[in-house]
């Protein structure tokens, strides 16, 4: 996975069920503890420390000044650039992936080539910050590989206005990395479809479509949403990537984050306190959207 | 309601030969099971028939119609699958109601259709649950409307039942049985299990390495196994290797007895064959010491007893190997272990079956009974 997995390794793929209705008197509770110890220790209390931080001034005393800060141009600009990118590369990633996923599982398709994907995804989708930047460099770079190459057959892709420093660039860059995970992730819940399935919907008369569309993918949804959070999050917190290909030419959140708290530019801890705020913002209303669309598949699920 | 007929089906994966040329024709209206051992090509040839495989060679017809090469979604077959197959996410009704749906079916007619045949299963009050709300044998209920909703011309069943516990099977294939019988539908219905076979069916269809051994109603693939697979594997049968004996009563002897056998006289002298018998039309009388009674067929040793409430089959020890033979559980109390008995059959009971010249220990010793062929039959 990208460079911090702080935010999403709390995002819900599927609602746990049944850890609450252990039997009065049973210890099997005790299981859970650490669990919810490691919750409160890395991610209640730090939430809780942040949200008091944004909201505190450094002369002492309580402030709304950063808050505020978040919706000058420069902070409202990069929550959206944050957001935008987020939400193109899970959706080209989550689509592309799933597609993937698919041809690789189907009854036809030799069975070396399903361990050979999942090796290939767990690699690629821990690839990422630093070394993936410069792999992209050595590629796509003014002077990369590809781009050369290409330049050899008469296409000049910067001369046409490409760049990888750009959003684009950016975009192409994080693809590689959400793609294979979005890959490993969908693989278990293809699996789950299971053949009798498709075999007795065909039976009925229906088309490969017109099980994919009745049955397919509504017993898929609550995974694929799941899946598309989790790609919306990855996104979202990547650092490195963006920082070592760019240099904090494309304005992202946590990048700025990185700015304010190292104090490269402006050392301004409560600023970085608040953006950090605004991310936590935003990924718990993803959450809450995964949440409701979810409903719809409650009724039929196992609880 | 059309028949179903298969022509010379064969289907290989890879090295493994699943079907070999196999033929059968269903009458319209006919319950045809296919009973065999696991991996005998019982779910091959019905995945052929419904579609999902495809057979090397060979047609499959239905009435005149040629369908070899319609594909899976237009054949108009009903199938019950294992278990497992119903839509997690539709209602029983809506699963029901699916092929109806894709049909273009009015959703008024549609939910008619479907609370109809709910009724016809018996689940007229299941409508609205989900697949995990039901049980095992309910599934397979909404399974069985789900198949017959869309009219099929023909029923197909892969195994509906072996998921189920005991009690269930029996009850449920009773229903499938009067189902299939108020619709007149033709079904093709596969198992492993001879009791459900022989107990539902108008055929069976014995299926040995992907050949048939024999097709037959079920009175004839009991009484008369026209093959010693067939022989072995219906029910519990005393195969005890003989040569046929030039006697005008007739008779065959096996490790230098007697034994009668009307079937021999039209046997030529000489020619060796299985004699099978089984254990329910042997006579079991005890002995007092060691005098023989006079009229037996042969003497032995009571060796082990076996409950299956109204009967006990007790295995005896004989000169010509052990020997199966079932006795009222009642009269089973007096013969103890290790007891001397008498055994008689009425010589018009044992059949005989040629066996290849040369042919040594096709079956073992006289009878070999395995555990899991200790049932009721
Ligand atoms: N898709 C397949 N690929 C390779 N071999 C197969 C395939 N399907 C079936 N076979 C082989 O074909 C033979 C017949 O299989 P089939 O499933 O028809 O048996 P069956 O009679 O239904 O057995 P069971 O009672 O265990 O279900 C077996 O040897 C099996 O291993
Ligand atoms: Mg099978």
């Amino acid at each position: 996975m990208a460079d911090t997995t702080r935010d999403i390794t709390t995002l819900p793929m599927s609602r746990p069920r049944g850890i609450l209705v252990a039997k009065r008197g049973s210890l099997a509770w005790l299981g859970v503890v650490p669990f919810f110890l490691y919750t409160t220790l890395f991610l209640l209390l730090p939430a809780l420390w942040l949200t008091t931080d944004a909201f505190r001034s450094p002369t002492g005393g309580y402030t709304f000044s950063f808050i505020q800060k978040l919706f000058q141009s420069q902070y409202e600009n990069a929550f959206f650039t944050s957001i935008r990118i987020s939400l193109v590369t899970a959706l080209v990633g989550g689509i592309f992936g799933l597609f993937v996923a698919y041809a690789a599982l189907r009854e036809d398709v030799p069975r070396w080539v399903r361990p050979l994907l999942t090796t290939y995804s767990g690699v690629a989708a821990n690839f990422a910050g630093v070394p993936l930047a410069f792999a992209f460099v050595a590629t796509l770079g003014g002077a990369g590989l590809v781009t050369q190459f290409l330049a050899r057959f008469g296409l000049d892709i910067y001369a046409r206005g490409f760049s990888l420093y750009t959003f684009t660039g950016l975009t192409i860059t994080y693809v590689y990395f959400q793609l294979p995970l979005m890959i490993l992730i969908i693989i278990p819940s293809l699996e789950g479809i299971k053949r009798e399935w498709r075999e007795a919907a065909t039976n009925l008369g229906a088309t490969h479509t017109q099980f994919w569309r009745h049955i397919g993918l509504p017993i898929l949804f609550p995974s694929l949403l799941g899946a598309m959070v989790l790609l919306f999050g990855n996104a979202f917190s990547a650092y490195a990537t963006p920082y070592a290909l760019t240099s904090g030419s494309v304005n992202l959140v946590p990048i700025l984050i990185g700015n304010v708290t190292s104090g490269e530019v402006v050392a301004d801890p409560n600023l970085g306190d608040a953006l950090a705020l605004g991310t936590i913002v935003i990924i718990s209303i993803s959450v809450v959207i995964y949440a409701l669309l979810q409903r719809r598949s409650d009724k039929w699920l196992r609880r | 309601m059309p028949g179903l007929k298969l022509q010379g089906l064969h289907k290989q994966f890879g090295e493994v030969v699943a079907l070999r040329t196999l033929d059968l024709a269903v009458e319209s209206g006919e319950f045809v099971s296919l009973l065999g051992p696991s991996g005998c090509g019982k779910t091959t040839a019905l995945r052929i028939v419904a579609g999902f495989e495809h057979a090397d060679e060979g047609r499959i017809l239905v009435g005149d119609k040629d369908i070899t090469d319609v594909p899976a979604n237009r054949r108009d077959m009903g199938m019950v699958f294992q278990s497992y197959s119903l839509f997690p996410n539709m209602t029983a009704q809506q699963n029901v109601e699916f092929g109806l749906r894709i049909r273009k079916q009015r959703s008024a007619e549609r939910a008619r259709r479907a609370s109809e045949l709910l009724d016809l299963v018996g689940l007229a009050s299941a409508t609205g649950r989900y697949p995990h709300q039901l049980s095992g044998g309910q599934q397979q209920r909404v399974a069985l409307a789900r198949a017959l909703a869309i009219e099929p011309s023909v029923l197909l069943l892969d195994e509906p039942l072996s998921a189920l516990d005991a009690k269930v099977r029996v009850q449920l294939r009773e229903e499938i049985r009067r189902i299939q019988t108020q619709l007149g539908i033709t079904a093709l219905y596969v198992t492993h299990d001879q009791e459900e076979a022989l107990s539902v069916s108008d055929r069976v269809v014995v299926l040995s390495h992907g050949q048939i051994e024999q097709v037959g109603t079920p009175a004839e693939i009991y009484g008369e196994p026209q093959t010693v697979f067939v022989a072995a594997f219906i029910g519990t049968m005393n195969r005890i290797e003989a040569t046929v004996r030039a006697d005008p009563s007739g008779a065959v002897e096996s490790a230098g007895h007697r034994l009668p056998v009307h079937a021999a006289r039209n046997w030529t002298s000489g020619l060796h064959v299985l004699m099978l018998l089984r254990p329910e039309v042997i006579d079991l009388r005890p002995l007092q010491g060691d005098t023989s009674a006079g009229g037996e067929a042969m003497t032995g040793n009571v060796k082990s007893h076996t409950f299956l409430g109204p009967v006990t089959r007790v295995q005896v020890s004989t000169p010509i190997g052990d020997l199966m033979v079932d006795v009222p559980s009642v009269e089973a109390l007096s013969v103890s272990i290790g007891a001397r008995v008498s055994l008689t059959w009425d010589p018009a009971s044992p059949r005989l079956i040629e066996l290849p010249a040369g042919a040594e220990n096709v079956v073992g010793p006289a009878a070999i009974i395995a555990e899991d062929e200790l049932q009721p039959a």
